[in-house]
């Protein structure tokens, strides 16, 4: 969360100076809001990894209770937790520029459906690796690319057009999209389009974090 | 290995992912063999096959110690010497483990040197009568 | 009460158990013996639904351990080799925690921490107990939904003399 106030402030606000005319900040702030919530959520599988490794996750797995309902607990209180320091991010935001406050509610659902995907991919990741290193050696070498490839901190209109098709085959561009509309009323992509794929990976990724953990053994 | 001992009604040996051996732990220390009664006594011992150690002992072997030595007993006010000391020697777990795979059964802690000192001392039951 | 049949392991090319068979009566304890390595917790995590055998057959309380593991899991109690306990609850907390998880309405917790010596320290962090109040811990949790069958794996593994 400190990152993303560096973020938002320094390099925002430093942007934003050199490009007169344009508010940067304007189109940044949704990207930020997204960032935050982003690069919680994806470290949601660290609980996993720590009660594998402290030896909790046995206790959960040999009990009769459903597991899919017990790691979709654990991905949506995850989620909460993600939505509420991106909810203190774009509060300050809202600080700094001006943007549209009927855009807040959408573009919190909007978050909280990324912070859904992404939690359950990264409890996806952890179930498959390891150990605590593994897992965050694999979180490092995606998170960056991820940011960079979602529009949130420059439009994907720039982009050569390979990069854009790996934009477009990134989850997260959808909700920098659908929170950047309806904050700032900027826009590459049709709104409906954002929210039926955004949609559509979240339901894909739940489930498959689910049956994950329905099937997971230790080995 | 002792609560196994101690509290199974049966036990199952395995050993590189087989059953070797399953049984109450009575049947399975018979598949070693017999248990061994050592005694210091007064007088002659007579009346059942024994040996004599150099360190004045006798020793008996019998198919149960338990069930020997209150024959013993009888045997002793029979034939008229006294019993000063019992120790007898039934075989543990281990010595079945090794009987049936010739290996040693390393306690899963590894088993520091005192470890395995106690164990030893733990399968040799004494009883001291005078 | 517990039927084994024929059961193989294999993880990759090495073969863990290479057809285990047994019976298990009801009111019986049965004890496992063997060096490390030799398959002990192996059967027990099939036989407890952590881990699926290659081939063979296990039943445990009248239930498939494959095809009907929701309810073999109702039916047992474990005691796992290293602590399954979360760290950062308190002993009451770790109980309350199986008790959701079992669908436990009105846990008797203090009938199961008393005995065990934990209920004077019930609301402190399972972190600064030693190996031993841990174990006695787990053995209370494995016992709180009165299961029909108990798993010890290793039990007396780090307790206190």
């Amino acid at each position: 969360m400190i990152n993303s106030i560096v973020w938002l402030i320094f390099f925002g606000m430093g942007w934003s100076g050199f490009m007169r005319g344009l508010n940067y900040l304007r189109f940044l702030a949704p990207g930020i809001f997204m960032i935050t919530i982003f690069s919680h959520s994806v470290f949601s599988g660290i609980s996993v990894i720590w009660d594998k490794e402290l030896g909790f996750l046995k206790e959960v797995l040999v009990a009769p209770a459903s597991r899919k309902e017990s790691i979709a607990g654990r991905i949506i209180g995850d989620s909460i937790i993600a939505i509420v320091q991106g909810i203190v991010i774009l509060t300050l935001s809202f600080l700094l520029v001006r943007m549209n406050v009927l855009g807040i509610l959408p573009s919190i659902v909007f978050g909280f459906l990324l912070a859904i995907a992404f939690s359950s991919l990264g409890v996806c990741i952890a179930l498959r690796t390891r150990s605590m290193e593994g897992f965050q050696m694999i979180l490092s070498i995606l998170i960056l690319p991820l940011i960079f490839l979602s529009g949130a901190i420059f439009p994907i209109d720039a982009m050569p057009s390979w990069m854009k098709v790996l934009a477009y085959l990134n989850p997260m561009t959808y909700a920098v999209d659908g929170a950047r509309v309806y904050l700032s009323g900027m826009r590459s992509l049709p709104i409906l389009l954002d929210w039926v794929i955004l949609s559509a990976v979240t339901a894909l990724s739940l489930g498959l974090a689910m049956v994950s953990f329905e099937r997971s053994t230790i080995e | 290995m002792d609560e196994a001992e101690r509290l199974a009604d049966r036990v199952a040996i395995i050993d590189r992912g087989k059953i070797v051996a399953i049984g109450s732990v009575e049947e399975l220390k018979r598949l070693v063999g017999r248990d061994v009664v050592y005694l210091k006594v007064k007088g002659r011992f007579k009346g059942v096959e024994h040996t004599k150690l150099p360190d004045g002992k006798i020793k008996v072997d019998v198919e149960n110690a338990m069930a020997f030595i209150p024959k013993l007993f009888e045997l002793a006010s029979k034939k008229g010497f006294k019993i000063l000391e019992i120790e007898y020697r039934r075989p543990t777990l281990n010595d079945v483990f090794l009987h049936l795979t010739g290996r040693e059964i390393r306690d899963e802690r590894g088993g520091s040197i005192k470890e395995i000192i106690a164990r030893r001392m733990r399968a040799f039951t004494t009883i001291i009568y005078r | 009460m517990i039927e084994v049949e024929n059961l193989v392991k294999r993880f990759g090319n090495l073969t863990a158990l290479k057809g285990i068979s047994f019976k298990v009566k009801r009111g019986e304890t049965f004890a496992f013996l063997g060096p490390n390595g030799a398959g002990k917790t192996t059967t027990i995590h099939i036989l407890t639904t952590l881990l699926k055998p290659t081939s063979g057959r296990a039943v445990v309380a009248g239930y498939d351990v494959v095809k009907e593991e929701k309810e073999v899991r109702k039916m047992i109690g474990i005691v796992f080799q290293d602590p399954s306990l979360d760290r950062d609850l308190t002993a009451y907390e770790n109980m309350l925690i199986h008790a959701g998880v079992y669908g436990i309405k009105n846990p008797r917790i203090d009938e199961m921490l008393k005995p065990v010596e934990l209920w004077d320290i019930r609301n402190k962090v399972v972190r600064f107990f030693s190996g031993g109040m841990q174990r006695r811990l787990e053995i209370a949790r494995a016992l709180l939904h009165e299961p029909e069958v108990l798993f010890l794996d290793e039990p007396t593994l780090g307790l206190d003399p």
